[in-house]
């Protein structure tokens, strides 16, 4: 489907004609990144925002900078921008919200995913509630807060000063537009090392280089409420990594964070081109899950080792765990883990020094999981008989470059529709026949309305002894249709609510 | 043969390595003296080929870099002024043709096209070369041949060759070796040790998955060797491959990140 301009004139008809200008003179550019249907979210927002009546500067805003929107993230974060911008109408000024239009791209920009872009939105919201001063001096300052803060810093920075200074309105507007000491205190700690968006294309370029082909990687904003963040995940072909990683202190020396991100990067890479087959978690606890894990790290580490030697010094110096630590299974398994990638790393006990052996017997054959899933096993019977529990919770994997290994997991889940599909009711078939074959079979007398078939006569059948009256006339009921439901909107609750309504066709009555 | 030609006569054998049959189908052109064209990225081999291939062939070779500036008569020859009046200088082209050598036209497309021109009665059935402000017509000499080599990988709209010099060759394809073949490169070039050679190709591997996603053109062998020869003088490997690899081929602070990054992959 295409979109004139033209097409639109209802809706362009109450705006003034600077801004019916200012569209038009917009509308190539805006052509190019969105589709059709952006194209039509696009006018019917700068109409939706006229109808506001908060003035032209709002709309005019819109139309400037909505496109940059598009062209950052997609445009499917426009419809959230204008939802969002409608939603302040009622809480702040025209002002603000054009603030909040005008600095979206460079949000869009630093956050760099549709995703995090709608958190970020949400979160201005909470904020115009908690802080309805502090939005303001903190939007025009936005540009420096995004280069040095994750869109979870931001939120920290921003809570906090909003309860510090719940009714102070001089001080809040001091701690927002970063005038205030302990403003600078919080963003200094709260600042992050290296934020992903600033390393993305050099990691992109690093990626294409080793294995020449492309990987797509996201930002995640794990760190809302704990500065710790996710941990990298891969799902869906893309290469999800924290938004930002601060330098990691790796015994001493510091490894900045672009090393952090080099390391994770390319063990999900590596995840990605080595593990071509998921592994089955059938028929396994989640202790051998976790030591299966382990195995297949190792397996994929060690062939992009053998292809790229110094990649074992980069993640070698992330593993940080000594023999002396023992106590809990997740100690033994980051030991394993580093033992199996370091070779210089020396350690007594004999349950690693078991793995080892078994690990590099498989050296031949690492092109398979299925190694990894009998070492794996191996391996987790034998811890057995040292009762140490196992908690799926606090025995992770410490080295914070790998990723969760979600990616390689295969459960065999329950499939609703497959097992409803034996229990189905028959559909009911309706045919139209002819005069001889209806008249041949025996009328089935206890068939409801649930009959399996309905046979359809084209015309009227009387019986035998002819009354004047036909069968339909005598026993017959209306057709009725099956029931269709129709979403509903309650004002009361402002809310849609879904299949509300019910609606049976019948047949008009004749006369 | 005269001493204006003597000096291009290539004494010791140019080392080459074949990579297919580029050595016997350049021979069989040659013994029909059909022109031959030479393309390829920078740095794969291309001179190196015609340098041992005039060895071979045991005939002087006469290389002009063209260039912009480059007129007509900076290949044909022109009239200089001297204490007795004006002289008659041969050109490169002329030189050749007159005595017999293989006339080697590096990066053909740098030069105009309306320069490029001149090489046309040189290139066909006619094999002569007038030179008109002489008033005289040279014809080739049975052993002359010509060569030109360009990069189509920067090639540019205002900078081809036109079809009607085009179709006047024959022409090869070089790119740069593949792995072995490479290592081999770098180890006879250098003496660097075939572990060392095999893992500065296994870079220029990195950098090649790179072209044109941010990359002109990929590490040649040339760089390679460049890089090698410092390796072998003792300088550490990373710090070689950063001189002469990574530095010069990329001021993209991004890529140049990337690249170091993918060396010390490997040392």
């Amino acid at each position: 489907m295409s979109i004139n301009f033209e097409d639109y004139q209802e809706l362009l008809d109450p705006l003034s004609l600077a801004l019916r200008e200012s569209l038009r003179s917009a509308w190539p550019e805006a052509a190019k990144v969105f589709s059709a249907r952006g194209l039509d979210n696009y006018i019917k927002g700068a109409a939706a925002l006229h109808s506001l009546g908060k003035g032209d500067s709002l709309v005019a805003t819109w139309i400037d900078h909505a496109p940059l929107v598009a062209h950052e993230i997609g445009e499917d974060a426009v419809p959230d921008l204008v939802h969002t911008a409608l939603g302040l109408a009622s809480k702040t000024s025209g002002t603000v919200i054009e603030l909040v239009l005008s600095t979206a791209p460079t949000a869009a920009n630093r956050l760099g995913d549709e995703a995090l872009f709608g958190a970020y939105l949400q979160f201005i919201n909470t904020l115009l509630s908690q802080a309805p001063r502090g939005v303001r001096p903190m939007l025009e300052n936005l540009e420096l807060l995004f280069s040095q803060l994750t869109l979870g810093g931001l939120r920290r920075w921003a809570l906090w000063g909003a309860h510090a200074h719940r009714t102070d309105y001089p001080e809040q507007a001091n701690y927002f537009s970063l005038q205030s000491k302990e403003s600078l205190a919080m963003l200094q700690k709260e600042r992050k090392g290296t934020l992903f968006v600033d390393v993305q294309r050099r990691i992109n370029m690093y990626l294409r280089a080793l294995w020449a082909r492309d990987f797509f990687m996201k930002p995640t904003s794990g760190d809302f409420e704990t500065r710790e963040g996710y941990r990298p995940y891969i799902e869906g072909y893309f290469l999800h990594l924290p938004d930002a990683y601060d330098d990691y202190d790796a015994g001493g020396t510091k490894l900045p964070g672009l090393e952090m991100y080099r390391a994770a990067a390319v063990h999900s890479a590596a995840h990605l081109v080595y593990t071509r087959e998921p592994i089955s978690a059938e028929a396994l606890n989640p202790w051998q899950m976790a030591v299966i894990s382990v195995i297949e790290d190792a397996r994929v580490e060690t062939l992009a080792v053998r292809k790229f030697p110094g990649l074992k010094h980069l993640w070698a110096q992330l593993h940080t765990i000594t023999p002396e630590q023992c106590v809990t299974a997740g100690d033994y398994l980051n030991r394993l883990a580093r033992a199996l990638l370091d070779d210089s790393y020396a350690d007594p006990d004999p349950w690693i020094a078991q793995g080892r052996v078994l690990f590099s017997e498989a050296a031949l054959r690492l092109d398979s999981n299925q190694t990894s899933w009998d070492i794996g096993v191996q391996l987790a019977h034998e811890f057995m008989a040292r009762r140490i529990p196992f908690n799926p919770r606090s025995d992770v994997l410490t080295a914070p470059y790998r990723d969760d290994n979600r990616y390689f997991w295969e459960f065999e889940e329950f499939d609703f529709e497959a097992a409803a599909a034996g229990y189905e009711a028959p559909k009911q078939v309706r045919r139209q026949v002819s005069l001889m074959e209806f008249a041949n079979v025996v009328d089935v007398e206890t068939a409801g309305d649930d009959a399996e078939e309905i046979w359809v006569l084209g015309t009227e059948l009387f019986p035998y002894e002819d009354m004047g009256k036909s069968f339909n006339e005598m026993e017959g009921k209306e057709p009725v249709s099956q029931p269709y439901h129709y979403a509903e909107w309650d004002y009361q609750i402002q809310l849609e609510r879904p299949a509300w309504a019910t609606v049976v066709e019948k047949r008009p009555q004749s006369g | 043969m005269s001493d204006i030609i003597k000096q291009y006569k290539i004494e010791h054998e140019p080392y080459y390595r074949p990579v297919a049959d580029e050595v016997e189908l350049y021979e069989a052109a040659y013994s029909v003296r059909m022109p031959m064209m030479l393309k390829g990225p920078t740095g794969c081999g291309k001179s190196r080929f015609v340098e041992h291939m005039a060895w071979r062939l045991g005939k002087p070779l006469i290389t002009v870099a063209c260039n912009e500036d480059m007129t007509a008569s900076d290949l044909v020859g022109r009239f200089l002024l001297d204490a007795s009046g004006t002289r008659w200088q041969d050109g490169p082209l002329a030189i050749a043709a007159r005595y017999g050598a293989i006339c080697y036209l590096d990066e053909v497309v740098e030069a105009r096209q309306d320069t490029t021109v001149v090489i046309h009665p040189l290139t066909d059935n006619r094999r002569v070369l007038p030179l008109e402000k002489k008033g005289e017509l040279v014809h080739a000499h049975p052993d002359f041949q010509l060569v030109i080599s360009y990069n189509p990988g920067y090639q540019s709209l205002m900078k081809d060759l036109k079809q009607s010099t085009k179709q006047r060759f024959g022409g090869l394809d070089f790119n740069y070796p593949e792995q072995a073949v490479e290592t081999e490169i770098v180890v006879h070039e250098t003496g660097v040790s075939a572990e060392v050679a095999g893992k500065l190709v296994a870079i220029a591997e990195r950098a090649r998955n790179l072209k044109g996603h941010g990359l002109d053109e990929g590490i040649s062998t040339r760089m390679l060797i460049y890089a090698g020869s410092l390796i072998g003088t003792g300088v550490d490997p990373v710090k070689a491959c950063r001189v002469a690899l990574v530095r010069p081929i990329t001021d993209d602070p991004d890529m140049r990140d990337a690249l170091d990054a993918a060396v010390s992959t490997f040392f």
